[in-house]
């Protein structure tokens, strides 16, 4: 296989498409490259990152399979449960105050310092104070949560008699420094990059927080793939032979505590390729937790002398999830669940689960149907669905998807234990980036899809002009040009030079104020008659980079380039409100359709 | 494949010289018929060998240059493969650009007049 083929570089088909002569442009590639290059040798892990269990996994090129490594308990799952006990027992252990613990160690702590021990934190990752989901996490959570002064939420935990605020991103980052330790304990090797998976519909926010918990836990480098992705990755290593020169298209679905995640994958013997995905985060199978709990309230309330505190809430939650996992086998369970005010039995049927969940169940086929209908893909041509994820299990929602794909269409792994197939996943992917080759992964290969459009503001129409699609396979690159018009009144006295104002947005809508608001560029308009060209690139870990070309005179002089907004800033995003909008653009090429309208500033 | 030198690009190379060498003889005279399986194991092939995952642990140039590379052919795969978009860009590709406003949405339309253009050159 020749490397060397050809293709144009980038810039040189910008002047292609306008038919000029190609630009001089020449990339730098310590600016142009984000993504770190880790040295040679260096080592990746795989991390199954759940809203309420991480796993490890590592691929060894050997046994040429992925094993689970265990913490420091000897377990191949960790809970994902952070705490900040104040407790005599670990001081007189030698340990600071404000040491955080982790996994079951930090679990133990949850009834006695319930306000200092935070569970289920990975939906509040990259969310706004104001996002509804707050709202909702908050009504069921013993701790506070609280705004930062980027308008974030941040978990309030009381120790030492003081309040300290978490960003979640922050909780995120002391459970991989853990795993991180457990792994180069158990590999007796540094561990520097990361396969982190993460829900399919997180933000691009949210997985820039996802990379700076990774960062913060001494990982140089953090791939993020989408759990339903490392579930069809599973799929693809346990499948039975399969002809080689046909594409078998799978349905991976992924019902976690807290996300739903859908994807199409078209398997071509060692390469996926993820053609579609979407997904619901912050409602997963916790939510039917919420369902039974809100029950139990219910039930409670008829009984007299029953007030219910903050701990028996929080012991009817994990009660809940502990009976919800049982009738996913069982037909009927009894239980009973300590209270302050007595013990609390019930029983509780299947069919009486079910008719609390029926809207449940519904919104779960959602993002089937997106998937199938934004991959183009006629139901006929999925050749197996692949469930992973502790909701998925539920008879009542296999049967639901079951009844979507005519014939009987549920894989059920063969080698690979089902729990584990998304850390299988990960750690075949971790094989990939680590430059480990055996004969079962001579020439694996994922490629990735975009998650969310990404357009910058049309201000003519107020509308959000999409640059590059939803799905579209990484990396990726588009190019438009942008003609700006002069303003319409001359201005009466000398005005500084007028600077063109570019929003980048991220969003599958073209409402702005439905879509989220990445960056802020500016950059001086040149005189009339001029093009501006705005170029994005987005690599494969999706860092997103915009390359401003104003062609003032014959000279092409780059003006700047813009690396997507480092997590921390977010004040600056919003230079350049308010101001006149005039303009029109014209844009010949291959994607996307006009964008025109930039706003001048003058 | 092994993983060798990954070299720049060069500037005028079109998408079917990257992903059906065999449909662009030099002329600027492409065909629009494709077949769909040659076109994706073609896609696939490629992207193994330049898809910049495989080059993590190379230099950065290697690195951007596999970034290039590989974003190039990820463009060419989704107009090829789709025939509205792979009609379009025969169109450009012959000089005919579709103004801004009169987007060719008719796939009918678009066959007549890539058929009519044919029928003129061979005239």
């Amino acid at each position: 296989m020749p490397t060397a083929m050809p293709a144009p570089t980038p810039t040189a088909e910008r002047g292609d498409e306008r038919g000029r002569e190609p630009m001089t442009v020449s990339p730098e590639p310590s600016i142009r490259s984000r993504s770190p290059s880790l040295p040679p040798g260096s080592h990746y892990i795989g991390i199954d990152l759940g809203t309420t269990l991480l796993r490890l996994c590592a691929y060894h090129p050997d046994l040429q399979t992925v094993r689970f490594v265990p913490n420091e308990r000897d377990k191949r799952k960790t809970p994902c449960f952070v705490a900040f006990p104040d407790d005599i027992e670990l001081v007189e252990s030698g340990r600071k105050a404000c040491d955080p613990v982790v996994g079951e160690e930090a679990q133990r702590w949850l009834f006695k310092y319930p306000k200092a021990t935070v569970f289920s934190w990975a939906q509040l990752v990259g969310l706004k104070f104001d996002d509804e989901r707050v709202a909702f996490y908050q009504r069921y959570a013993p701790y506070r949560l609280v705004k930062d002064k980027y308008a974030r939420v941040c978990v309030e935990i009381e120790h030492d008699g003081r309040q300290k605020h978490y960003r979640p991103e922050d909780l995120t980052a002391i459970l991989l420094t853990y795993a991180r330790q457990n792994a180069e304990q158990a590999l007796r090797h540094p561990i520097t990059g990361s396969v982190i998976t993460v829900p399919a519909g997180y933000t691009l926010l949210q997985r820039d927080a996802t990379k700076e918990a990774a960062r913060q836990a001494g990982f140089q480098h953090a791939r993020l793939i989408s759990n339903a992705a490392a579930a069809a990755i599973a799929f693809g290593f346990d499948r039975p032979a399969h002809p080689t020169s046909v594409t078998e298209y799978v349905l991976s679905f992924n019902l976690g505590a807290a996300h739903i995640d859908c994807a199409v994958v078209g398997i071509d013997e060692e390469v996926f390729e993820v053609l579609a995905s979407a997904g619901d985060v912050g409602f997963g199978a916790a939510d039917v937790d919420v369902r039974l709990l809100m029950h139990f309230v219910q039930d409670l309330s008829k009984q007299s002398n029953r007030k219910l505190t903050s701990l028996d809430l929080l012991s009817l939650r994990f009660g809940a999830e502990k009976i919800k996992k049982a009738l996913s086998t069982a037909d009927s369970i009894s239980h009973t669940i300590q209270l302050s005010s007595g013990a609390y039995a019930m029983t509780m049927t299947r069919e009486l689960l079910e008719t609390l969940c029926a809207d449940f169940f519904d919104r779960c086929l959602v993002p089937i149907q997106q998937v199938l209908v934004e991959a183009k893909m006629d139901i006929t041509k999925i050749s197996k669905v692949v469930l992973s994820g502790g909701g998925s299990h539920f008879p009542k929602l296999r049967d639901r998807i079951s009844s979507l794909f005519p014939g009987n269409h549920i894989y059920d792994f063969a080698l690979i234990d089902k729990h584990k197939a998304v850390g299988y996943g990960a750690g075949i992917e971790s094989a990939l980036l680590s430059g480990m080759r055996s004969p079962n992964i001579t020439n694996y290969l994922l490629i990735d899809s975009l998650s969310f459009s990404l357009g910058i503001l049309d201000t003519t129409t107020n509308t959000i002009k999409t640059l590059l699609k939803r799905n579209t396979a990484l990396p990726a690159q588009t190019t438009v040009t942008l003609r700006p018009i002069p303003p319409t009144t001359p201005p009466t006295s000398t005005p500084p030079a007028p600077i063109a104002v570019i929003k980048l947005y991220e969003g599958d809508t073209t409402d702005p104020k439905t879509c989220h608001l990445l960056a802020t560029l500016s950059t001086p308009i040149p005189t009339q008659d001029k093009h501006i060209t705005l170029s994005i690139d987005v690599d494969v870990d999706r860092t997103v980079l915009v390359t401003l070309v104003s062609d003032e005179t014959e000279k092409n002089v780059r003006v700047t380039d813009y690396p997507m907004p480092v997590f921390d800033v977010s004040e600056d995003w919003e230079r350049g409100v308010g101001v006149t909008v005039v303009g029109a653009g014209e844009r010949k090429g291959q994607a996307g359709g006009e964008v025109e309208g930039m706003e001048i500033q003058d | 494949a092994e993983r060798g030198l990954i070299q720049p690009t060069y500037d005028e190379a079109t998408y079917y010289d990257v992903l059906l060498p065999e449909l662009a003889p030099g002329e600027a005279k492409f065909a629009f018929d494709v077949d769909e399986r040659l076109l994706r194991n073609k896609f696939l092939r490629l992207q193994q060998a330049v898809h910049p995952d495989g080059y993590g642990q190379k230099s950065q140039t290697e690195k951007l240059c596999a970034e290039q590379q590989s974003s190039f052919i990820n463009k060419a795969y989704q107009v090829l493969r789709d025939p509205l978009q792979r009609a379009q860009y025969l169109l450009e590709l012959n000089g005919v650009s579709i103004e801004e406003g009169e987007s060719m949405n008719d796939p009918a339309l678009l066959m007549e007049v890539l058929d009519a253009r044919e029928r003129l050159e061979e005239a």
